[in-house]
């Protein structure tokens, strides 16, 4: 019996080898997100363009889902599985880059990095492991409705910290359900993208260049932290979802939010009178209008047995023609390739000139393999603050000790 | 040999390998993990002992957890079980529109749980309808919204919770009352007993059995709160709905720390366990109608 089982199994793994040498195409395997019924046939468009312009190169495509993508694709790394080619969400970058789990692209990006935006998250040690494909980022939406109902100019939307701050408290009125900003509170993974920005802004970071030490509790960060705070007490504190809906009611004067809320404005065909603008600066001529950085990534898979293969799917994918139409088709992204900014699409639509103009000055989280840790104090420090359980000094002070500790762990 | 392949097994086997491939395996998988320092990006584990075990009780995050789910299931399951109990008896007599209520209770336990956790947060969010109800009737709200306010997010989730769960339970305390047979009630009545001499000598009696089942399935069920969780707060804010399995789901699928993650679940499953042996106990395992 055994014996027999080992002959068919010898076949079947024969004849396995053959089909692979019958036919001369190299197989790609890729991964990405994109199931949307209105983007899909233009990823499976430019995949077959690709065919084309390589008729020795195969592409298979397999799609994942947001909610349960990231456990498969730790999964597959962990068992070996991993496709040649696959999407990275611009969280994921770095905790990936960091794992010793993808190619190293340097040598290949070198010459061209420059006519690319993004690359941090996807550098750690000096090398490259991720190529940025899309980006997003997130600006102040405005209420034009509230602001002139409450004598406001809706032509002149706050600049500053200090206006945001003075326009939020004159909107605010939650006796009426109307509310001045909208805060995110207290939603893990989440919370720290509404605060990161003004630190970002006022000039201060997270990490030291060489990620060895913790700069959260400088004088710039507190002032951040002080002003968000300050800003949370004028307005409704509620998870990003409900922040979204209420400003889509015409609750909420001001939030940071991103492509995703233009697009819903859009397609419900809301008579919302609103407008968005670059995020407030921390004052008139001093630091600069920061937001947080999003987006999806290419990588490699380490062990790919076709490297040359897969890095010209990245090179196509990234080409500016081929992301410029893919960006088109999801609506509000933009192609990593800096010089996306002059194509007409964007330069005629009026949101998403400022969403173009906003990615100039748009940062995203240093790339440790420890972030996930970093984060959670980071957003315990501003929870802390928020609830009074601690000053903004002192809550980022303790975070300050807690992340040098996790820095300096093994 | 022929044993082995006897008609029998062979029909159960797809059962059976149901069993052992997802059951019985990940079981016992997880328990081995639960001493390891395994993370999933980590191929080769190391034997670590009860380092986690250890680890987890100078968590100060995991020790908030253990708080907030003995909270939550202290502060409902009393309340599930009462009301189930008291509407039970309510529908059970003949009143008007008696099959209406009866389905109208039982409605949310066929309702998708994500479901109702969203429309619950939009009615305990600070421009929700029960802070309207609430400022209409004078009283005074949470600052920062109900599930905002360190004071009252579980407790919100733990009304909503009673609200969800007591009508399945009083579909159960409905048929165990139907059960009851009517000669002992006539006979009482001809006696002269009273309604609560009727109720406490008959009716909670014949009852037991199924305030244990009720009981028991509740404390498991409830020591297993997640989905409300991960809807609604993720644990905030300050970790004042933090419950055990979001802290397991936080580590073993958000942080990869599947062998701490493993290890929780495990202390868990003993508290579950010793629980429920409590309560057959209390309620007296088996044990039919006193005569």
């Amino acid at each position: 019996m055994p014996r027999k089982f080992g002959t068919i199994l010898a076949i079947l793994i024969l004849f396995a080898g053959c089909s692979k040498t019958e036919s001369d195409k190299t197989v790609l395997q890729f991964w990405q997100f994109w199931t949307d019924p209105q983007v899909k046939p233009t990823v499976l468009r430019l995949i077959q363009k690709f065919e084309q312009e390589n008729p020795e190169i195969k592409v298979t495509v397999t799609d994942l889902t947001w909610t349960n993508g990231h456990e498969k694709i730790v999964v597959a790394f962990a068992s070996n599985s991993a496709p040649d080619v696959l999407e990275l969400g611009s969280d994921w970058a770095p905790e990936f880059s960091s794992q010793n789990v993808l190619m190293d692209l340097s040598p290949a990006v070198d010459s061209i990095k420059n006519r690319f935006r993004m690359w941090e998250p996807g550098i750690f040690d000096g090398k490259i492991f991720a190529f940025p494909w899309m980006l997003d980022t997130r600006v102040l939406f405005y209420n034009k409705d509230l602001m002139s109902q409450t004598g406001l100019d809706p032509k002149h939307p706050p600049q500053t910290w200090n206006e945001l701050l003075a326009y939020a408290k004159k909107i605010n009125q939650p006796e009426k359900q109307i509310y001045g900003f909208g805060a995110n509170a207290a939603e893990r993974h989440r919370l720290y993208k509404k605060f990161l920005p003004f630190l970002w802004g006022n000039g201060s970071k997270i990490l030291s260049e060489d990620n060895s030490s913790c700069l959260i509790n400088s004088k710039e960060a507190v002032e951040a932290l002080n002003f968000y705070i300050e800003l949370t007490k004028f307005g409704l504190l509620d998870t990003q979802r409900r922040l979204d809906e209420a400003f889509m009611q015409g609750k909420i004067g001001f939030v940071i939010s991103g492509g995703w809320l233009l697009k819903e404005i859009q397609k419900n065909n809301s008579p919302l009178n609103f407008g968005v603008v670059l995020m407030p600066k921390p004052d008139k001529n001093r630091g600069t209008p920061a937001s947080f950085a999003g987006g999806e990534f290419l990588v490699i898979n380490q062990k790919t047995k076709h490297p040359k293969e897969a890095l010209k799917l990245v090179r196509f994918l990234t080409r500016l023609d081929n992301c410029l139409e893919l960006c088109k088709a999801i609506g509000t992204p933009s192609p990593s390739d800096t010089s996306a900014i002059y194509d007409e699409y964007y330069q005629k639509d009026p949101y998403l000139k400022i969403f173009q103009e906003q990615l100039k000055y748009s940062f995203s989280p240093p790339a440790t393999p420890k972030w996930v840790y970093i984060e959670e104090k980071i957003e315990r420090a501003i929870e802390e603050a928020m609830y009074d359980r601690k000053t903004p000094q002192q809550a980022l002070n303790d975070a300050k000790v807690e992340i040098d500790q996790l820095l300096k762990s093994p | 040999m022929r044993k082995i392949f006897s008609p029998t097994l062979l029909f159960l086997s797809p059962w059976l390998m149901t069993l052992i491939l997802f059951w019985l395996f990940p079981l016992i998988y997880s328990l081995y993990l639960s001493f390891t320092d395994y993370t999933v990006l980590n191929p080769y584990p190391n034997f670590i002992g009860v380092q986690n075990y250890l680890n987890l009780f100078s968590d100060p995050d995991f020790l908030t957890a253990l708080k907030n789910t003995s909270l939550f299931v202290a502060g409902t399951i009393p309340f599930t079980t009462i009301i189930a109990l008291f509407l039970a008896l309510i529908v059970n007599q003949k009143i008007p529109l008696k099959d209406f209520f009866r389905a109208g209770f039982f409605l949310p336990s066929i309702t998708s749980m994500v479901v109702i956790a969203l429309i619950f947060t939009n009615l305990y969010s600070k421009d929700g309808y029960l802070t309207f109800l609430c400022h209409l009737l004078g009283i005074p709200t949470p600052e920062k919204g109900f599930l905002f306010s360190t004071s009252t997010a579980l407790p919100s989730i733990m009304l909503m919770d009673v609200w969800v769960s007591f009508g399945y339970y009083l579909i159960l305390y409905l048929a165990a009352l139907q059960a009851i047979p009517q000669e002992l009630y006539e006979a009482a009545e001809i006696s002269g007993a009273s309604f609560w001499q009727k109720f406490r000598y008959i009716t909670l009696p014949y009852l037991r059995p199924m305030t244990l089942l009720i009981v028991l399935l509740n404390t498991i069920r409830s020591f297993q709160i997640f989905i409300e969780i991960f809807v609604m707060t993720k644990g905030g804010p300050l970790n004042s709905t933090l419950t055990v399995v979001y802290s397991v789901y936080e580590n073993g699928l958000v942080r990869f720390q599947m062998g701490y993650a493993s290890a929780m679940a495990y202390v868990l499953f003993f508290i579950i366990m010793i629980f429920s042996l409590l309560q057959m106990k209390v309620f007296g395992l088996g044990k039919g109608v006193e005569e």
